[in-house]
């Protein structure tokens, strides 16, 4: 053990720009690869250009469109939704798992709902949303909240019926009164499961967002892409994508970060 | 009766797209699994790609496909196929990486040859994982199919379900719904059936 | 004296040589081990014993030095060395009978065989009624079971032994070893036995090779001259065994106290 940390911290040292530069490339040529065909076969004209525009022209039209607004405000439409939603749908689904996991008769209400809709692929109700909620900002948020409530409700209910009851009594045993007890021992014993389900419904909140606008139409990133499909606009509907991952790429980053700061003890 | 033979019907279409586009991902998933678990040549070229395609949703890919391959069955499958193929590669690629190397030593030293070793103990040794990785791709494939079907087909359970929506035949679009949630949790209780059948050894640690 | 079964010769080993912490795990280890012998091999937690063994077994490479198995330098497992190792290393998606009957059919064996000798050590180690049972349905005293009746029924000369009864209950610890002694009795197999504990190496062992600790060096070597058809109760209890104990023991625990290595690697 003490030869690893050991090791880790002259390696940290070490760490110089021309090694990260050096093995940057080394990591992600194959990435250089695909980008320097891409161009070449885009420029080549084998394909239609609405099939695969040079990669020059999508970060072009990436660049155009992110200066005159239009991509970020259609971004921020979808952030709006997914992540209203989220939130949502965080304070939902914890309130209801802890509810559930704490009140016999809570879960007894709740149970058979929750193992009902959680397997249900929420995305076959976007229809049903748009004739009860409209095509708006609402029928989206009620389908990110749908697809992710019941995931965090489980994941949290999981959490604290899994606890170890020696925790819980030795607690009890050292006088911790029984409302202290949620707080300092069955919360912080749930907390890795509760950040399973929201790690989990992170992303999905992102799908459920841009498949909804997809399907429906109105704004945010979703429309824009299938628009641009729609109309063969080859350079937005690539620009489009490119920004959909690069959103859920940091959805993804910023949850590991959150997640290894708050449970560095797990 | 107009709705169930229409729904028989797109019901067969969207399951065997979901068949296709599963099977693609399950074979050619597991062999690049393999090969990047063992070859870090084609690990070093692929690692990348996964990592920078993962966060992408995938139903984004819908309408990618949609301008390359038209409004075609192709177009589905292939869509379902790079929605499933993911978690497939990874798990895997971790079950391959997580093979102790003492049941490797055990073989060698019970007589078989390094040739064999992958047949013998890494494939079976990893299969808990392989199907872990189906499982996740699966529900990724219904909701796939259905978004595909939802903006770029003319035919499937998708389909079927925004037509009636179009049309202002409720009743009939729920029902497609509720058919539709039905046969998706069938068929993930009987993968889970199936699986725990085969891999009733494995004690899941 | 005719050729040894087991020759170590210089033996050193070192990891990450070309990294920025290179650990000597063993340095210059030297001995000899007859045919039918059973040796035990003891020394702190992190002395390199288990590594020493899974070079003789030919998974790891020496840096220097060579390992000499019947006149023959040996750099890869091979069929006349079988290993049992102490987290038992089943193969879980096999049964018992699966477990014992793989390295038969690796051998080759027709049907028959096979089924003759499967049966015969599925006996030998109690096993009987478990032979469709899956590893993870046994106690660890039961898969150990199996893990010595796979190895023993591909029948190696040398049995090479990682701590096999470091995992399990006392009771179950010492059971094994009356066993482990009938079968070595009844075969007369060559083993190597790695394990910490001092009672358990005089208890089995003709000699006890005592390691040094980081890097592991040979320390010592005691000759253990114990009547091994006693009982158990009378050998624990005999002026020999006591004092053989104790003189490893000191030996063990100077090691232990020089440099209170319970750094596990």
């Amino acid at each position: 053990m003490e030869n690893e940390a050991f090791s880790g911290a002259e390696r940290a040292v070490s760490l110089n720009l021309r090694e990260t530069i050096g093995s940057f490339i080394s990591s992600a040529y194959s990435i250089l690869v695909i980008a320097i065909v891409w161009e070449l076969v885009g420029r080549s004209e084998i394909v239609p250009y609405y099939f695969l525009p040079p990669l020059s022209d999508v970060l072009r039209s990436l660049v155009v469109h992110i200066a005159d607004g239009t991509l970020l405000y259609h971004t921020g439409v979808t952030l709006f939704r997914a992540m209203t939603g989220y939130v949502i749908a965080s304070f939902v689904g914890v309130s209801l798992g802890l509810l559930m996991a704490r009140f016999k008769s809570a879960n007894w209400f709740f149970e058979p709902i929750v193992a009902l809709l959680l397997p249900l692929p929420p995305l076959t109700l976007v229809p049903a949303f748009i004739l009860w909620f409209g095509i708006g900002h609402l029928s989206k948020i009620m389908m990110v909240i749908v697809a992710c409530v019941f995931i965090i409700t489980a994941s949290t209910y999981h959490g604290v019926k899994n606890i170890n009851p020696y925790y819980v009594w030795s607690a009890r045993s050292m006088g911790t009164s029984e409302s202290k007890i949620l707080r300092k021992v069955v919360l912080p014993n749930a907390l890795p499961f509760i950040f399973n389900g929201l790690q989990v419904t992170l992303p999905i909140s992102l799908i459920a967002a841009f498949v909804f606008e997809m399907v429906s139409g109105g704004s945010g990133l979703g429309s824009v892409e299938i628009y641009s499909a729609r109309f063969f606009k080859a350079p937005e509907l690539y620009s489009s994508l490119v920004l959909i991952t690069l959103v859920g790429f940091i959805f993804d980053r910023i949850i590991l970060k959150i997640r290894s700061r708050i449970l560095s003890w797990y | 009766m107009i709705l169930t033979g229409e729904l028989i019907i797109n019901l067969i279409i969207t399951l065997f797209r979901i068949a296709g586009g599963l099977f693609l991902a399950i074979v050619i998933g597991i062999s690049l699994g393999f090969a990047m678990a063992t070859k870090p040549l084609v690990r070093n070229f692929f690692d990348p790609i996964v990592t920078l395609t993962y966060p992408l949703p995938k139903p984004a890919l819908v309408p990618l496909t949609m301008v390359w391959l038209g409004v075609t069955n192709k177009a589905a499958v292939f869509v379902i196929f790079l929605g499933a193929i993911l978690p497939v590669i990874i798990n895997t690629f971790h079950g391959v990486k997580s093979v102790d190397d003492r049941l490797i030593w055990a073989a060698k030293s019970l007589g078989t040859p390094e040739k064999n070793i992958f047949w013998k103990v890494v494939l079976p040794a990893s299969t808990p994982y392989i199907a872990n990785g189906i499982r996740i791709a699966l529900p990724v494939a219904f909701i796939v199919s259905i978004s595909v079907e939802f903006v770029a087909s003319r035919a499937g359970m998708g389909n079927l379900i925004s037509y009636y929506s179009d049309f202002g035949f409720y009743d009939y679009m729920f029902a497609v719904i509720l058919v539709f949630v039905l046969v998706a949790f069938v068929i993930d209780r009987v993968t889970v059936a199936i699986m725990e059948r085969y891999l009733r050894w494995y004690d899941g640690k | 004296m005719g050729r040894s079964k087991i020759s170590v010769r210089g033996l050193s080993k070192v990891f990450n040589p070309l990294k920025g912490n290179p650990v000597v795990a063993l340095e210059n280890v030297n001995f000899d081990v007859e045919e039918g012998e059973f040796i035990a091999i003891v020394g702190p937690s992190g002395c390199g014993k288990s590594t020493l063994l899974y070079m003789i077994a030919g998974f790891i490479q020496p840096t220097k030095g060579e390992i000499i198995v019947d006149g023959r330098r040996i750099n890869s497992p091979g069929p006349d060395r079988g290993i049992v190792f102490q987290e038992y290393a089943l193969f879980p998606w096999l049964t018992v009978e699966g477990n014992i009957k793989y390295g038969l059919e690796e051998k080759g064996l027709d049907q028959d065989e096979i089924d003759e000798k499967v049966s015969k050590y599925i006996r030998l180690m109690g096993l009987e009624g478990f032979e469709h049972k899956y590893p993870k349905e046994l106690s660890g005293g039961m898969k150990q079971r199996v893990a010595i009746a796979r190895t023993l029924a591909y029948e190696p000369e040398i049995l090479l032994m990682d701590e096999p009864f470091g995992a399990l209950d006392a009771q179950t610890r010492e059971l094994l070893q009356e066993e482990l002694l009938r079968i070595w009795e009844e075969t007369r197999k060559t083993v190597l036995f790695v394990t910490h504990s001092v009672d358990e190496a005089v208890y089995l062992s003709q000699r006890v090779i005592i390691m040094t600790c980081r890097p592991g060096r040979v320390k010592n070597t005691v000759n253990v001259r114990l009547d091994k058809t006693l009982s158990r109760e009378d050998v624990i209890t005999s002026r020999e065994f006591v004092e053989t104990r104790h003189k490893v023991w000191v030996d063990v625990r100077e090691e232990v106290m020089k440099h209170y290595c319970i750094v596990e690697g």
